[in-house]
């Protein structure tokens, strides 16, 4: 799986034409997945037996599949599926990083160990072994890859938060909440999260691309979001038996893949400049 | 140093516990064992209910455990359950194709990412940071495995420039081995390049805004020696932590460039292990890459004293 | 065999350095060693232990390095193979193989009937791991077992097995594939029993296995191949090829640009949904055959919703065979709902009546059912496209006749495992090749809760089964198909969708390439222009 090692590391600025083509990107990307989920051209899991292998036409704008169906339907809804499988696990990695980075930074001492142990391990497991661990866990859903892309970045997330809460814990205003007399748990909350806020939106941004990526190397192993859902990854896999008669099934996604990816690094890249006050200038 | 590296090398043993606690039952949680996989078309579950005793898997889950870990201790890894192969010099030999592949592309990456990243940090803002960033950005956003299966058609195929299938060993006959290393170092290094030179990137514009740098500026120092010999060096160790990362998640198996270019390195074995429940040959290849994960780490803290003189272990 | 060498006329030292130049200038590709075929197998093989540890691509190799007194015909009839003559006792019990003279192991030792013994006293001790045991001895529960009292050589050169009852399926037991009973040297085996490598008998020995890379057999010089022509695993074997290399290429996309791009020289067993793209090739060649796999739609009749037979003849009015062959197979595969494969001389009229695909009949006989859009899930897998696809076409059919069809897709392993417990409502799914229709029905028909793998649980079934494993006599086997397969169309127990075909990719200037039912590649007799009619 090819998890992006650490997305938080990818400190850059951006000129203003990439940014803007990061915006640009990105929003043709979430208004097709918005779109896709609430029409498509035709249906996307519809076979026709008579249109198989088509190119694009003016009936079918980007050809059709060896099932007959159309690949412009097809890839709008898998724009949806892509944007919410990497949505979730962006979710599940920050909910379940911020909890183990929060708890294992503020409590330091032996629970802080332990906790790194754990983080050790998790990271030191491949994503395809967890992907497969959790699928068949919980069946083949697309809950399934949600929950091994998820954990797969987690300690990523509870690294950074960890290591962001180390540095305000000593923090006067820390100091002054606890001698106030609020509870440990306030603390955290009221002044110690928002301070996480900055880099964990910075790195979410980066886990969405790299989930997005992750995906479609899954769906390639076979592992990926189980059909009918297309996603982009999976249409890639099944385009590969096709790839010199009906190049089209290969170029769309891959393309679609490509632009989404594009426009979540350049504008992570935007949210690394406005976040970072060093690079602020 | 020493006690540095036998305290951290001792810290290392809970995780490697844990990975092979984890990975014993995660494997076994996954629904179909190797016995299936191994009499699948024989259709006949007498023989197959035979062979799993074979295996020792009707034994508890405890005692398959406690009989693994026993020769673990002992360094034997075991035997794989579909072809009798030792998992222990099996690991080694596709760990060293692997290592081959990704330190290679990791040469050329950094060789590549190094200068690419100071030029663009020297001239921040300009058309040429902006252009390197978004080809940057662009090399990225390709998925790996379908710039390798472009490579293998265009090269391998259309051209007929370079072998797509099989592989050699560089030490049996170097020509020929680093044909087959070529496409396959060239679709893992558009990534890798890519995050390098970010990373390189951002921190030299970090180190410049500096004073010490607007210093050396200022007594006249050519804009080249403050770059390579003031700069450069500082912003170096960051990138380095980046670098052990990546190679410590691409020693671990680079399953995907792997399958593609039919490799036979330490990914491909473990996939191949899991699909076939080969139990002796997964839990010892998570353990090998573990192990490289937690060694990569080390090596990245042992050298960053070196590039930073600030940190003292 | 070494011969001495001659000394060199002037002239002959002439020709050598022509040779030479010619070899320099990259002309000489036709020379000995290059004598060379490049066989792509998907996964690495198991072991070189015949019947032992193995699978598919295990059978493959193995089978161009032993052999066994019997073989399959291309016909799927038994054949001698290291026997010359078969002769069976009137009672039925006795089997007596007259050795072919002249057959030699790959170590020189000549083969006779004590070497058969020995392999046999190895095949029945348990200690073996011999998978087949089961088969022969009086301890297992195996319908229609054969079990062997005694093995005997009346002469060094004859071999006499004899039974505890007569078995119609004795001899295809020995001709069987997966577990051949490969007459091996002892030399096969070190001091303590512990298997070494195969010395065997076939046309090719055993040279080098680079694990999850290739495994290398080189042609044995002395092999005695039996008159005539070439007959599946029997007939003659006559070798072109100084050297076969199969090449580990798990990733079919990998090994078609291998082969289009002369990384390898054959590819074998081509997913249907690569052949559009293949055929476009002009310097690729395809061989293709009917096979004796069975693909098919398992339905789980114990399953609550799928108990009532109506609910399964709706299924089967919804899928059109012709449509999924035309979708997955490019119509390479004959549509067969029946247990009879298509390529058996068995297989007649009686046994292509099925179930019309009619989108009406099938509503009318939910509504029957009662069926009120409960989800039915179909089990499928990646790792064979034809099952995946199969599925997806399958999803969407079900789906147009008003039933809530989802797919699962599963990893191989797992999807086999619940095979093996029964635990699936529908699952699309592939039987590998089995030469004898009552192996077929043996292997579907009986009490699923003795053997979930068993998918038709009924009482006519069983009956008629008894009744075809007693049957001496083909055409009675033949009656007794034809009535199962209409019990068959009536309880729709399972749901046949057809034979596929086995094709072979190869570069297009290999010749003397067969496909066959069996669809196991067959290496002897291959040849690229220049290598037959000189030297060898």
């Amino acid at each position: 799986m090819t998890v992006v090692s650490n997305p938080a590391a990818v400190y850059t600025t951006t000129a203003m034409p990439n940014r803007r083509l990061g915006e640009f990107l990105l929003a043709i990307i979430l208004i097709t997945a918005l779109a896709g989920s609430l029409y498509t051209p035709h249906d996307p899991l519809a076979l026709d037996y008579e249109s198989r292998l088509l190119p694009p036409s003016s009936a079918h704008l980007m050809g059709t599949d060896q099932f007959g169906r159309d690949v412009l339907s097809r890839t709008m809804a898998a724009a949806g599926t892509s944007v919410i499988v990497s949505f979730f696990s962006v979710l599940v990695a920050v909910s379940f990083g911020l909890l183990l980075g929060s708890i294992a930074g503020y409590a330091g001492g032996w629970t802080d160990r332990l906790v790194g142990l754990f983080l050790d391990a998790f990271m030191a497991f491949p994503g395809i072994l967890l992907a497969l661990g959790i699928m068949t866990i919980i069946g083949p859903h697309m809950y399934g890859i949600v929950l091994a892309l998820g954990f797969a970045y987690m300690p990523n997330v509870a690294r950074i938060v960890r290591s962001t809460v180390l540095s305000i814990r000593e923090k006067e205003y820390v100091e002054a909440s606890k001698a106030l007399g609020n509870s440990e748990a306030f603390t955290v909350v009221r002044h110690v999260i928002p301070q996480c806020i900055s880099p964990l939106t910075v790195i979410a941004t980066a886990i969405f691309g790299g989930a997005v990526l992750s995906e479609s190397a899954l769906s390639f192993l076979g592992l990926g979001v189980p059909p009918p859902h297309p996603t982009w990854g999976g249409m890639l896999a099944d385009a590969r038996q096709y790839m010199s008669i009906a190049p089209w099934l290969s170029i769309f996604p891959g393309v679609a893949i490509t632009i989404a990816l594009l426009g979540v690094n350049l504008f992570g890249d935007a949210l690394r400049d406005r976040f970072d006050p060093r690079l602020a200038r | 140093m020493i006690a540095f590296t036998i305290k951290r090398l001792l810290q290392t043993v809970p995780t490697l516990l844990l990975v092979a606690v984890m990975v014993f039952t995660m494997i076994r949680l996954v629904p179909g064992d190797p016995a299936v996989v191994l009499v699948g078309d024989i259709n006949d579950p007498v023989i197959l209910e035979e062979v799993r005793a074979q295996m020792g898997l009707d034994e508890s889950m405890v005692e398959q455990f406690r009989l693994w870990f026993v020769k673990v201790i002992d360094g034997d890894l075991g035997v794989s359950l579909m072809n009798g192969e030792e998992v222990l010099p099996a690991l080694l030999q596709r760990f060293a194709v692997t290592a081959q592949v990704v330190l290679l592309s990791m040469m050329f990456a950094v060789a590549i990412a190094l200068p690419t990243g100071l030029l663009a940090a020297s001239r921040h803002g300009s058309a040429t940071d902006t252009g390197i960033v978004f080809l940057l950005v662009l090399s990225l956003s390709i998925p790996s495995f379908w710039a390798g299966i472009l490579l293998m058609l265009v090269f391998g195929v259309k051209l007929g420039w370079l072998p797509t299938i099989g592989y050699v060993s560089v030490v049996e006959n170097v020509a020929a081995g680093i044909q087959y290393l070529i496409l396959p170092v060239i679709a893992l290094l558009l990534g890798e390049m890519a995050t390098v030179t970010r990373m390189m990137r951002s921190t030299m514009l970090e180190v410049l805004g500096f004073d010490y740098i607007t210093h050396a500026r200022a007594k006249g120092l050519k804009e080249s020696t403050v770059l390579w010999r003031h700069a450069f060096p500082n912003a170096f160790a960051p990138t380095l932590t980046v670098l052990g990362l990546i190679l410590a998640s691409l020693l671990g198996g680079a399953a995907v460039i792997e399958t593609v270019f039919t490799l036979p390195g330490l990914g491909r074995f473990l996939v191949d292990g899991i699909y076939a429940r080969d139990y002796p040959v997964v839990q010892g290849a998570l353990l090998l890459v573990a192990f490289i994960y937690v060694i990569a780490n080390l090596v990245v803290d042992l050298l960053y004293p070196i590039f930073d003189p600030r940190v003292r272990l | 065999m070494t011969t001495q060498p001659e000394p060199m006329t002037p002239q002959l030292r002439c020709l050598t350095l022509i040779a030479n130049l010619l070899l320099l200038a990259g002309h000489a590709t036709a020379i000995a060693e290059d004598r060379h075929l490049r066989v792509a197998i998907n996964t690495d093989i198991r072991s070189n232990n015949p019947g032992v540890a193995r699978d598919a691509n295990t059978d493959t190799v193995i089978h161009h390095i032993v052999e066994s007194l019997v073989g399959y015909g291309a016909d799927l009839r038994v054949r001698p193979v290291l026997a010359d003559s078969i002769s069976v006792s009137d009672d039925g019990l006795i089997y007596r193989f007259h050795i072919r003279p002249g057959v030699r192991f790959h170590n020189g030792e000549p083969l006779t009937a004590a070497e058969v013994l020995w392999n046999w006293q190895r095949f029945l001790d348990p200690e073996t791991k011999w998978q087949c045991r089961r088969w022969y001895s009086a301890d297992s529960e195996e319908p229609g077992k054969s079990v062997i009292v005694d093995v005997r050589a009346p002469q060094p050169d004859t071999v006499e097995f004899e039974l505890a009852e007569p078995s119609v399926l004795f001899l295809d037991r020995l001709a069987n594939v997966q577990c051949p009973a490969a007459i091996v040297h002892p030399d096969s085996v070190d001091a303590n029993g512990e298997w070494r490598l195969p010395v065997g008998t076939g046309p090719f020995e055993f040279s080098e296995w680079k694990r999850g890379q290739y495994v290398e057999l080189r042609r044995f010089a002395d092999y005695h191949t039996p008159e005539g022509t070439p007959d599946g695993f029997a007939g003659a074997k006559p070798v072109y090829a100084d050297s076969l290399r199969f090449i580990v290429s798990p990733d079919h996309a990998s090994t078609k640009a291998a082969l289009l791009g002369d990384g390898i020289d054959l590819y074998p067993g081509v997913p249907m949904n690569s052949l559009a793209e293949l055929k476009a090739e002009k310097d690729i060649a395809l061989s293709e055959s009917p096979l004796l796999g069975w693909t098919a739609l398992l339905v789980q009749t114990e399953d609550s919703l799928l108990s009532d037979p109506r609910m399964r003849r709706a299924i089967a009015h919804a899928i059109d065979r012709e449509q999924i062959v035309g979708f997955n197979t490019y119509g390479h595969a004959s549509p067969n709902s029946s247990a009879v494969p298509v390529g058996d001389p068995a297989h007649d009229a009686a046994h292509d009546a099925w179930y019309e695909p009619s989108r009406e009949k099938a509503r009318a006989l939910l509504r029957e059912a009662g069926y009120a859009g409960e989800i039915i899930e179909i089990q499928t897998n990646r790792k064979y496209s034809n099952m995946y696809d199969n599925a997806v076409v399958i999803q969407a059919m079900l789906h147009s006749v008003g039933i809530n069809a989802r797919l699962q897709v599963l990893d191989w392993a797992s999807q086999l495992a619940n095979y093996y417990a029964g635990k699936f409502q529908v699952s699309a799914f592939s039987f590998s090749a089995l030469a004898n229709p009552t192996m077929r029905y043996a292997k579907l028909i009986g009490p699923k809760d003795r053997r979930a793998t068993y998918q038709w649980d009924s009482e006519r079934a069983n009956e008629l089964l008894a009744e075809l494993l007693a049957a001496d006599d083909p055409e009675h086997s033949n009656t007794i198909y034809r009535q199962l397969h209409e019990v068959m169309r009536d309880e729709v127990p399972i749901i046949g969708l057809y034979n596929a075909h086995s094709v072979t990719a190869m570069r297009a200037d290999v010749s003397g390439y067969d496909s066959w039912p069996m669809g196991l590649s067959r290496l002897w007799g291959v040849y690229r222009p220049g290598w037959r009619g000189d030297n060898h």
